[in-house]
């Protein structure tokens, strides 16, 4: 047996079957998706294509010309069920036979043990058949209740309310974006939400979901306030799909176990992506992290290992968001963070807020501030040492901590 | 439809048709050109996909904008005067037959 087949159809995979292709490796590659799609662009679902703006043959990452050229073919709609240690992959299309593997089965939308959560107009957003769901949906709802705030709940609700309708979020925590911000830059962009006129109730969880002939009429929060709703939105985080790789003891809650180059304990089998959990450079330790950026630059490095040469992966992790007109930038990982820096003028829209351990910034969130986030993707991942009050000074040229 | 030029770091050149309103990054990524990353699929969020501007070309696109250039500072190869980011170059009639080099590096 021989060749590589790829189990998911999205950033990580694609980049593993690229990066194998560049590195050498002159196997057949075969990628499996349980979609009916090439990898496409998933930014836009939750912003530009739920508003129509972005068209829908502008989305794939790369168009047919790319898999045919590098010799990689695609099964659509072969959902994965087992991998057999013994080389082999079933689908509902059939058994895949492999010399090497990679899982890259990403992440699915978490969901909620609630009364009411199966009616009709209850949606998640995570595919593109999810957005088009939800976009047909829009002409037809008039309030909608989007539950979470977090990126993707907050990018869902900037969109609907610029579409007209009336948006509450309603977030669990005591404040939006709250596991992957600080508070300074979460209050910010919870005010200006306010500003656009959406409502975000924060600390308030969700008691259930009420509906009337089968469809969805409102939500109850554990304030005891009913929402009325035609249409909720579940965006409360999403779950990794490891349950290909545990069933082979390869994977832990936290995800599917690799090294640094995407490596599992079965010298045969890779893994990349949102369901990996691995060493990260930048953060000296195994995390997992969920963004485009990682299942790029993760998959690059499992794609060279399955070619046989090894990639350091040194990038700082870095994301992006845009919310009404906030061009949001993050870069770094700002856990263990001792002191929140403000770069810039808040008042103004344009600032950036710089995460501080010592005299290092571990992270860096911008809104409408470019150049502190790419200055910031190159030093932080050089030695550098600044004090509050330089960074915090807009005439102390940061660029000169690279030197 | 107006012609784009791809001439990529290892000398191959490729002719593609690019549909007006369509960027140069999507003319790249939909046909197979490779070396244009496009990593954040044109949204002004990662500069890697960077291009050197033929010169004859180059005074006939808008202006670099303050955000488009601050991307550039931060290009995995050299910047230089005729450096733009694909994605904001949108192909139209008076750009057919506009020529492109590739640089070695996006990341």
């Amino acid at each position: 047996m021989s060749g590589l087949v790829i189990v998911g159809g999205s950033y990580a995979g694609l980049n593993i079957a690229a990066s194998a292709r560049q590195n050498g490796y002159s196997e057949s590659i075969t990628m499996l998706t349980d979609e009916a799609y090439l990898p496409y662009n998933r930014p836009p679902l939750s912003k530009g294509f739920l508003l129509g703006g972005v068209e829908r043959e502008t989305l794939p990452l790369r168009g047919e010309a790319f898999y045919r050229d590098n010799e990689i073919e695609v099964i659509f709609g072969a959902r994965a069920t087992q991998i057999d240690r013994a080389g082999y992959v079933d689908t509902v299309k059939g058994r895949f036979d492999f010399g090497q593997l990679a899982i890259a089965t990403g992440t699915r939308a978490k969901l909620l043990p609630l009364p009411g959560a199966d009616l009709d107009g209850v949606v998640t957003l995570r595919s593109l058949a999810d957005a088009e769901d939800i976009r047909e949906r829009l002409p037809r709802a008039g309030s909608v209740v989007v539950v979470g705030g977090g990126f993707i709940g907050l990018e869902l609700a900037a969109s609907m309310v610029k579409s007209g309708l009336q948006v509450t979020v309603v977030e669990g925590l005591d404040r939006v974006l709250a596991r992957v911000m600080g508070q300074t830059m979460s209050r910010y962009i919870e005010a200006e939400f306010a500003r656009q006129g959406v409502h975000v109730l924060c600390r308030s969880g969700l008691e259930c979901i009420e509906g009337r002939d089968g469809r969805v009429s409102a939500v109850c929060t554990t304030d005891g306030l009913r929402h009325p709703a035609d249409l909720v939105v579940l965006a409360v985080g999403a779950v990794p799909n490891i349950e290909l790789a545990d069933h082979l003891g390869l994977a832990s809650s936290a995800g599917v176990l690799v090294d640094a180059h995407g490596r599992t304990a079965d010298p045969r089998i890779f893994s990349a992506g949102d369901c990996a959990f691995g060493m990260n450079h930048f953060a000296g330790r195994s995390i997992r992290l969920e963004s485009v950026q990682n299942a790029t630059d993760q998959g690059k490095a499992a794609g060279a290992a399955i070619a046989g040469r090894e990639i350091v992966n040194g990038s700082v992790p870095w994301f992006w968001s845009d919310q009404f007109a906030m061009k949001l930038q993050m870069v770094g990982l700002a856990q263990g963070a001792e002191r929140e820096v403000v770069r810039g003028s808040i008042e103004s829209g344009k600032f950036s807020i710089f995460y501080m351990r010592g005299t290092r910034i571990v992270a860096i969130d911008s809104v409408n501030s470019v150049s502190d986030h790419v200055l910031g993707r190159k030093l932080l991942a050089a030695d550098h040492s600044v004090s509050d009050a330089e960074v915090a000074d807009i005439d102390f040229n940061l660029r000169s901590l690279l030197s | 439809m107006p012609r784009v030029t791809y001439r990529s770091h290892d000398g191959a050149v490729r002719d593609v048709e690019v549909a007006s309103g369509r960027s140069v990054m999507l003319g790249a990524t939909m046909n197979g050109v490779p070396g244009i990353d496009a990593d954040c699929g044109g949204t002004l969020s990662c500069a890697t996909c960077h291009v050197y501007v033929d010169g004859a070309w180059l005074d006939r696109l808008p202006a670099v904008d303050e955000t488009e250039s601050d991307l550039l500072e931060n290009v995995a190869s050299e910047r230089c005067a005729n450096s733009r980011l694909s994605c904001q170059i949108v192909v139209t009639d008076a750009l057919d037959g506009i020529a492109v080099d590739i640089p070695e590096r996006q990341f």
